[in-house]
């Protein structure tokens, strides 16, 4: 067994960051805004480690006072009690934390950071074998910005898409479903249809293009139909939540997508944790090509147990963990989920930088972030900067 | 012979703050940008008639396209003379046939003052029942959690802003405050809401008017809300909103909390009221509780707000209509409220700024808008900007 760690302090405090622009709608929320933000918790032990997490998830539902209460849990316990461990492999939670550990994946972060630093292991290495030295991420942050610049109107995306790919991504997401609430639904289609293939144009053929309609096309199956014959052209790498989980509805999609754009991935599956029964239907029948639960709601050994599932069922479903509002620590933990899982596809990256952390471990070149070999999760705080600029806001658990 | 409305359009306006806006009590950052959902009714006689449609774009459920679909069924088609009763040069209710519409979508009702106002040559003023004052004071409604956005200045940072405000020709300003609600502890947001508070009003000295808005964020702890009080009672803010949800008794300390604290202060509420005047909110109106009350200007439209005056006839109990959310337009319908609303107070000001209309019958002065002369409810489109920016996004319906 490893030398007991006990948890004395836990820090929590927002963190703000910019995109540098208005980032607009989706087909069913308002505009996302300006900036983004982290809820950075800090998990202090009595040896002085600290292992990093962002409450985000817990906190886009409740309150402060309620992740003190949350949070409060894990004073005085030790960083290796609460998963099951094989020598230095991670193999399963704790009774007594099952519940706790689903509720709050985010949790999963710090104490991989924490047992990977007591360790000297790097955090996936907890989880396995690396399968790989580098993970693609995909810029994710391209909403509906022909609705923030309507003079632009399709090529303010492609604008951007552009821009991006001059920043060195190499696959990017367009939100689509126009047709589900902030446009006549036909017109919303040829505005959906005019983005992929103004962006396609504009980067051109060797950027992966994936797509997400927040399931825009509900109940209008016969505009999906004309949306994914319409843009086979633009070889979309995948079409996701283009409707709501359903047999029938997938059923026709897929059919369109042999038809007409059979190189293009069917995903869903962000808003669960991949446990509900139509998941494993639509896996059953082959229409769910990736499954997107979130990867810092879930945590790491709940979505590594899903793999296993998945891979244990024969099925060929992929891995494309959701990650857009956990923004850098959500994707330093999906790169390392990534690097030891085989079926892992692209690492959605809100491109958000945060100065107050040192994540230059996670070097990005040629569209490829590179996979850290140091303790835990490579992912630090600059605390003379936090303490300066951020404590102001801290809340202090102990 | 009576004109008729032949076609009603929809298009989506994106304005813009002049700053990133924070968080409130319960909702996360608000951004640098919102939207307008504009509603243009044209009538076969030329005139045309704006609204905004962002509560019904807001609403569950709804979309662009049911938008369009309810426009269609239930106003193309409507004779200009049904829209309004109209008396005397004044209106009376709403005309024959369009009750029930305007009890589903008051926001309509604005629609028609101006399509109205402009067919008669008129001003809404007029129709309203004529101007009481034409300087209208308002208050910028800017100031959320500013500090979240800058920690390391912290309270500073909203002081900063306040008194960028007042180089602006503010001279009043609502202050968001409840962090203890939701984004900080308790004792801490208490602590946080007062020094910002206080610090603004040092950045802007006394002859400055604060006001504060709790969104709620002191629902179950008067205890804290009683030492915010008393922390800021030096401060001589101008009122309390919503420090926490309508109920009798909590509004009953809170009604001691002043006496004791803020003597000259107001308590204000009621933004949240959607079908005004509910019950939870008489009963704070019967109790001579509270000595404001907010529904949106636009969502309820003018002619819910004549309704809402008529029933508040009587009371102690002012016109403050909320606006955040209204965009450009929203600065046009709020000041014209204000002319003609004895008893208002202020105008809720989001100092957004936009190309896409004209407004020439406004002006901005010394912390007041200054109403002039126009008909209608003096917007119209800026047609260089419309054709430029919006046209070719103007989704229009005429009759089936």
């Amino acid at each position: 067994m490893p030398d007991k760690q006990i948890i004395t302090e836990i820090r929590v405090a927002p963190i703000e960051s910019s995109f540098g622009r208005q980032v607009g709608r989706n087909s069913k929320g308002d505009l996302y805004g300006y900036n983004q933000r982290e809820w950075l918790t800090q998990i202090k032990t009595d040896s002085g480690l600290i292992g990093i997490t962002n409450a985000r998830p817990f906190m886009n539902k409740s309150s402060m006072l309620a992740l003190k209460t949350t949070l409060q849990q894990l004073i005085g316990r030790d960083i290796f009690e609460i998963h099951i461990m094989s020598g230095e492999r991670v193999t399963g939670i704790q009774p007594r934390w099952q519940q706790y550990m689903l509720d709050n994946g985010f949790v999963s972060y710090a104490l991989f950071d924490l047992m990977g630093q007591a360790l000297g292991i790097p955090a996936y290495k907890l989880l396995g074998d690396k399968v790989r030295d580098e993970v693609e991420p995909y810029d994710s942050s391209l909403y509906f910005q022909d609705m923030v610049h309507p003079t632009d109107g399709a090529g303010a995306v492609a604008t951007e898409a552009k821009q991006a790919v001059e920043k060195g991504w190499t696959a990017l997401k367009l939100k689509l479903g126009r047709p589900g609430k902030w446009f006549e639904p036909e017109a919303g289609l040829r505005r959906d249809i005019d983005v992929v293939l103004a962006t396609r144009d504009a980067v051109g053929p060797d950027i992966k293009i994936l797509v997400d309609a927040n399931n825009g096309y509900d109940g209008r199956l016969d505009l999906l139909e004309s949306f994914v014959r319409e843009v086979g052209p633009a070889k979309t790498f995948w079409m996701e939540e283009m409707i709501t989980e359903e047999l029938a509805g997938y059923r026709k999609f897929k059919d369109w997508r042999d038809k007409y754009s059979p190189e293009t991935m069917i995903v869903d599956g962000e808003t669960h944790q991949g446990r509900q029964t139509i998941y494993w239907q639509m896996m059953e029948e082959g229409l769910l090509d990736g499954i997107q639960p979130d990867m810092l709601h879930m945590g790491f050994w709940p979505y590594r147990q899903l793999v296993m599932d998945i891979e244990e069922a024969g099925y060929a479903t992929k891995i494309c963990p959701h990650n857009y509002n956990a923004a850098r620590i959500g994707l330093s933990g999906v790169v390392h989920f990534g690097a030891v899982t085989e079926r892992f596809t692209v690492a959605e990256d809100s491109t958000l930088d945060f100065d107050v952390y040192d994540y230059s471990g996670y070097k990005f070149s040629n569209g490829r972030i590179k996979v850290p070999d140091t303790p835990g999760l490579s992912l630090t705080v600059n605390q003379d900067l936090y303490a300066q600029r951020h404590s102001t806001l801290e809340t202090v658990i102990s | 012979m009576a004109s008729t409305i032949t076609s009603a359009s929809v298009t989506h306006i994106p304005v813009w703050f002049r700053k990133e806006v924070g968080k409130n009590a319960y909702a996360d950052n608000i951004g640098l940008c919102r939207s307008e959902w504009l509603v243009r009714l044209k009538s076969d006689s030329g005139h045309e008639g704006l609204t905004l449609a962002n509560r019904f774009m807001n609403a569950p459920g709804n979309s662009f396209g049911s938008l369009l679909e309810m426009l269609q069924d239930r106003v193309v088609g409507v004779s200009v003379d049904d829209l309004l009763s109209v008396n005397g040069g004044v209106v009376s209710g709403p005309g024959s046939g369009t009750a029930s519409l305007y009890r589903d979508h008051p926001w309509l009702s604005n629609a028609a003052f101006d399509l109205v106002g402009h067919e008669t040559n008129v001003s809404a003023i007029e129709l309203l029942g004529g101007r009481v004052r034409s300087e209208i004071p308002a208050y910028d409604t800017t100031m959320y959690f500013q500090d979240f956005l800058d920690p390391e200045k912290g309270a500073a940072k909203c002081a900063e802003e306040a008194a960028e405000a007042k180089a602006a020709g503010y001279r009043q300003m609502k202050i968001k405050t409840g962090r203890g609600g939701r984004w900080m502890l308790p004792e801490d947001g208490m602590q946080r809401d007062a020094d910002v508070v206080n610090a603004i009003r040092g950045a802007v000295g006394p002859d400055f008017d604060l006001m504060t808005d709790a969104n709620f964020g002191y629902d179950g702890r008067l205890d804290l809300l009683e030492e915010f009080f008393r922390q800021t009672s030096d401060a001589n803010v101008f009122w309390f909103e919503e420090m926490v949800n309508a109920d009798v008794d909590d509004y009953k300390q809170i009604q001691e909390f002043r006496a004791k604290y803020a003597p000259n202060a107001l308590i204000v509420c009621g933004e949240v009221d959607r079908n005004p005047i509910s019950p939870e909110f008489q009963d704070l109106i019967d109790q001579e509780l509270i000595d404001g009350y907010q529904p949106d200007i636009v969502t309820h439209g003018l002619l819910g707000w004549m309704q809402i005056e008529r029933e508040l006839a009587g009371t102690d109990v002012r016109s403050v209509p909320h606006n955040f959310g209204n965009g450009r337009y929203g600065s046009v319908l709020g000041p014209l409220f204000g002319s003609v609303s004895k008893t208002f107070i202020s105008f809720e000001d989001e100092r957004q700024h936009d190309h896409t209309y004209t407004s020439d019958g406004f002006t901005f002065k010394d912390g007041k808008h200054i109403v002039g002369d126009f008909t209608g409810i003096g917007l119209g489109i800026n047609e260089e900007a419309w054709a430029r920016d919006h046209a070719k996004h103007e989704a229009v319906v005429s009759a089936r």
